[in-house]
């Protein structure tokens, strides 16, 4: 399973909390929290700006499967995938949705990205943590569409100039099947 | 009362020589009802890929309609597939999209079956059915029949339905244009999403509709994205002057294909190296090897195109609902880091987020919403470019095509083959009545 670090704690164990400990976890979330309403409020551009030169932006495709055969249960960095980007193609992304021709984003669909469980997974170098979060993503578009999708990220935050940017932004769905017509928003 | 007798004459619903098409064949229940029956349980449909299921007890479950399908690699290396449902009570015996199994148990009494769909076990079958159940008479009831061209698995329903290589026909010789592009498998992994359109709108999409990438997808090549093929150059040819055929084909199929102009390929990029390969270029031939990506419906849902190397089946759940099912093929004599190049190209280009495809379904549930209406269903939809302007292709090489990749022939083939399938009573009447592409000129 990909949730190995998140799996190995345990809950029963209290954890030692420093000041810095949690300014550091105030902060992450912070940032994940205005990240969130910059989708929301439609400011793709602001968004943009937050994503690192070598960004990771990917979203495997997640199969129905026994219990014996759970390690397959989402494809790998390589295979099949729902997002496979980097940045050059996020900006083609956010690009794309002022062209005027966006017909999936015109009209615009109205999004609210839920954000919790946020857990700071692992200090990777001074500057960069791994940071889980759980997600519901509700879209209403058009009169009547709706669409939800939830799940989890494990995002790598880096902070350079003393300002946060995302180098690293891996999806999991939980639906195997999307019930939805696209993919034309950003998580 | 028998379905027939409710249904309305389908010549007069798709009138191909006027290019009309009557909007109620995308919504109507009766109509849908009678495409399960006389389109999904007569055509071969594509199931899956034989990369797939490699080894003994290999499993993966599909679906036609809403009918669940196993297709499964038996012990003796055979393909097999049958209806994933126990005779008893009709659960599923398998719930796992993929897997390796050494039979299926049903969840709710326990009936088991192996995995070349025998029935092998009933709890209680000598103390409670007092072993009068025929056992050889209740395995999970296989398809008609099971045939595979270059590792594509096709099943059909009917017993009567022609070879799966009389009925794709001459369409091999275009899907060769994929298929005889390196020794091809599966990538790992299958994307699923649903929408709410008629799959007919897809299929009419897939045969060749070149006519609308110049403006549904119009966001995106000004964005600066190229193409699922990950070998175009900046340099964006107008629609109408790409050159290209467009292929009409016996029992439903069509596709077109668009010919390269060597300064929109980027030689350099390690997926066009296929296409300077002699043994490769030998096998296509002199027409064939110009050509840069050809889309293709392979009647009556199966989506293929030759660029990305995608197979994508759009199975029906409702008049106005499908479930796509995408693969991606690569090459498995590929470097990894081709193949990764190639699967990433066509996961930036298709599926619910690619770059292109994501206003295809904006489009197709746009156009499905306006067949309901009662007074608008009295406004055919226009299906005339190129109407009567056929002009076959003067070529000693290959089957009949025609100039040119942007028209509306290969949508007028589906639709008129599509209404002969919905009068045909079955497979004898078919094979006797249907419309030979020379036919359509």
């Amino acid at each position: 399973m990909v949730r190995t670090v998140m799996d190995s704690t345990n809950p029963s164990t209290p954890r030692r909390w420093t000041l810095d400990d949690i300014a550091l976890q105030h902060e992450l979330e912070q940032f994940l929290y205005d990240e969130a309403a910059l989708l929301d409020d439609r400011k793709f551009e602001d968004w943009y700006a937050l994503l690192a030169d070598d960004l990771e932006y990917w979203m495997p495709v997640r199969a129905n499967l026994m219990p014996r055969d759970e390690s397959g249960e989402f494809s790998k960095i390589g295979d099949v995938a729902l997002f496979d980007e980097d940045k050059e193609l996020m900006g083609q992304r956010v690009r794309k949705l002022y062209t005027g021709f966006a017909w999936s984003e015109q009209p615009q669909s109205r999004t609210r990205h839920l954000i919790a469980n946020v857990r700071v997974l692992d200090h990777i170098s001074a500057a960069e943590y791994k940071v889980a979060s759980n997600f519901i993503v509700y879209r209403a578009r058009l009169a009547r569409d709706e669409d939800v999708w939830a799940g989890w990220r494990e995002d790598v935050l880096r902070k350079v100039n003393g300002s946060w940017l995302i180098a690293r932004r891996h999806i999991f769905l939980d639906q195997v099947s999307l019930g939805s017509k696209n993919l034309s928003i950003f998580f | 009362m028998p379905l027939d007798t409710l249904m309305p004459d389908m010549s007069r619903l798709v009138d191909f020589k006027r290019g009309l098409v009557n909007r109620r064949i995308f919504s109507d229940e009766q109509i849908y009802r009678m495409e399960i029956e006389r389109i999904f349980r007569r055509c071969w449909i594509y199931l899956a890929h034989e990369s797939q299921i490699p080894n003994p007890g290999d499993f993966v479950s599909v679906e036609i309609a809403a009918d669940s399908i196993l297709v499964c690699r038996t012990n003796d290396g055979e393909i097999k597939a049958f209806i994933n449902s126990c005779r008893h009570r009709g659960n599923k015996v398998c719930r796992a999209d993929r897997g390796n199994a050494k039979g299926f148990v049903c969840s709710y009494h326990g009936w088991s079956y192996n995995v070349d769909g025998r029935l092998v076990n009933i709890p209680g079958a000598k103390e409670l059915y007092h072993d009068q159940i025929d056992q050889p008479n209740w395995g999970l009831p296989e398809l008609a029949r099971l045939d595979s061209y270059k590792g594509l698995i096709f099943g059909t329903f009917d017993a009567e339905a022609p070879s799966l290589e009389d009925y794709l026909g001459d369409v091999r010789w275009g899907l060769d244009l994929l298929l005889d592009q390196g020794d091809l498998v599966a990538a790992p992994g299958t994307v699923r999403w649903t929408m709410d359109c008629n799959w007919k709108f897809a299929a009419d999409n897939a045969i060749g509709d070149s006519y609308h990438g110049a403006f549904t997808h119009r966001s995106a090549a000004l964005a600066g994205h190229r193409s699922g093929t990950g070998t175009a150059t900046k340099k964006n040819l107008n629609p109408a002057d790409r050159e290209g055929f467009t292929a009409i084909v016996e029992y439903g199929h069509g596709y077109n294909a668009e010919f390269y102009d060597e300064s929109a390929v980027d030689w350099s990029s390690p997926l066009a190296a296929w296409r300077r390969d002699p043994a490769i270029q030998s096998k296509l031939g002199p027409v064939r090897s110009k050509v840069l990506r050809a889309n293709f419906n392979i009647f009556p849902n199966l989506f293929v195109n030759s660029g990305s190397r995608d197979l994508m089946v759009r199975n029906p759940l409702g008049p106005t609902k499908i479930e796509i099912w995408k693969t991606t093929l690569v090459d498995r004599n590929a470097p990894p880091d081709v193949q990764r190049m190639q699967v990433r190209a066509s996961n930036r280009h298709f599926g619910p987020g690619g770059m292109f495809e994501q206003d295809d379904g904006e489009n197709w549930v746009q156009s499905t919403d306006a067949t309901r209406g009662a007074a608008t269903q009295d406004y055919d939809l226009n299906y005339q470019m190129g109407l009567g302007r056929a002009v076959p292709v003067d070529s000693n090489e290959g089957p009949l095509r025609f100039n040119g990749t942007v028209n509306e022939h290969g949508q007028r083939w589906l639709y008129r083959c599509w209404a002969e399938y919905m009068e045909a009573s079955d497979w004898v009447e078919m094979k006797k009545n249907h419309s030979r592409p020379s036919e359509h000129i």
